[in-house]
């Protein structure tokens, strides 16, 4: 071998050690804190609204919307589709049941808000949330995102081009939606941060 | 041929060099910026706890550290 090769060699090892730290480390953390920051976000809204005076801080609905950021905000590291999908079959294979306590509480707080519009504030604060969840997990996953481009490929075809950012957040909740169910993760998220 | 082949190389070498210098100074001014983030929250933190628990007393957290990062029990 030839200095040039060995030269070669050398630069090739050093290129493939770079992209490594880049991808397996790098990347990863920029993901959490985009994924952190974005959660904070919206639980900072949701607390400027309460403090408007829109919905009392102690109202069960509130409280258990922060209690759901709260864990998703400190358990961000974990949501992987890998992990979300050995929990998923864990409860199949054992045949417990999904643990839906958070959805069905969710449910019963949302149902005790009279005034319409702040439910559908609520909901949309819970959607965003969800949303932001649904990007993390289909993101991080190669197989996911070719899902997401397949689906976001349809959706655009069926609709046209008339919108490319809604067509994106379907295609993103549709295959997060077809991956984990959304109430196991929720409750999983809300248990850890009680 | 010998003289092609030596100017190649040196083209591949210039090449590499601009290459990694780049990717180097791109992946250090990321890693300062993100010091900078993760001192700026560190710095901010207790004064938003302190606000919002006036306004909230039962605030929860999310329990991350005060530089926003997983604590080491729940990794």
């Amino acid at each position: 071998m030839g200095v040039e090769h060995l030269s070669l060699a050398i630069q090739s090892l050093l290129c493939l050690v770079l992209l490594a730290v880049l991808f397996l480390e790098l990347w990863p953390a920029l993901r959490l804190d985009t994924f952190r920051q974005g959660m904070f976000t919206v639980r900072d809204e949701l607390f400027d609204y309460a403090a408007s005076g829109a919905i009392p801080f102690d109202d069960p609905a509130y409280r258990l919307l922060r209690q759901l950021m709260n864990g998703l905000i400190r358990y961000g590291h974990q949501i992987t589709f890998f992990r979300l999908w050995c929990t998923f079959m864990r409860l199949r294979l054992s045949r417990s049941g999904l643990d839906d306590r958070w959805s069905a509480k969710w449910e019963v707080a949302l149902g005790r808000i009279r005034d319409l519009k702040v439910r559908d504030d609520l909901c949309g604060f819970h959607s965003r949330a969800s949303e932001l969840v649904a990007a993390r997990i289909v993101y991080g996953s190669p197989a996911l995102l070719l899902l997401l481009i397949v689906l976001f490929t349809t959706i655009i075809v069926r609709r046209g081009l008339q919108n490319l950012k809604h067509a994106l957040t379907d295609a993103v909740a549709a295959g997060a939606s077809l991956a984990v169910d959304q109430r196991l993760l929720e409750d999983k998220a809300a248990k850890l941060a009680a | 041929m010998a003289s092609f082949s030596v100017e190649l190389l040196a083209s591949v070498q210039s090449v590499f060099t601009l290459s990694i210098t780049t990717s180097g100074m791109s992946v250090a001014l990321y890693l300062r910026e993100r010091r900078n983030h993760r001192k700026t929250r560190d710095r901010l933190t207790d004064r938003i706890t302190e606000l919002e628990v006036k306004l909230d007393p039962h605030r929860t957290s999310s329990l991350l550290t005060p530089e926003g990062l997983t604590r080491k029990e729940d990794e």
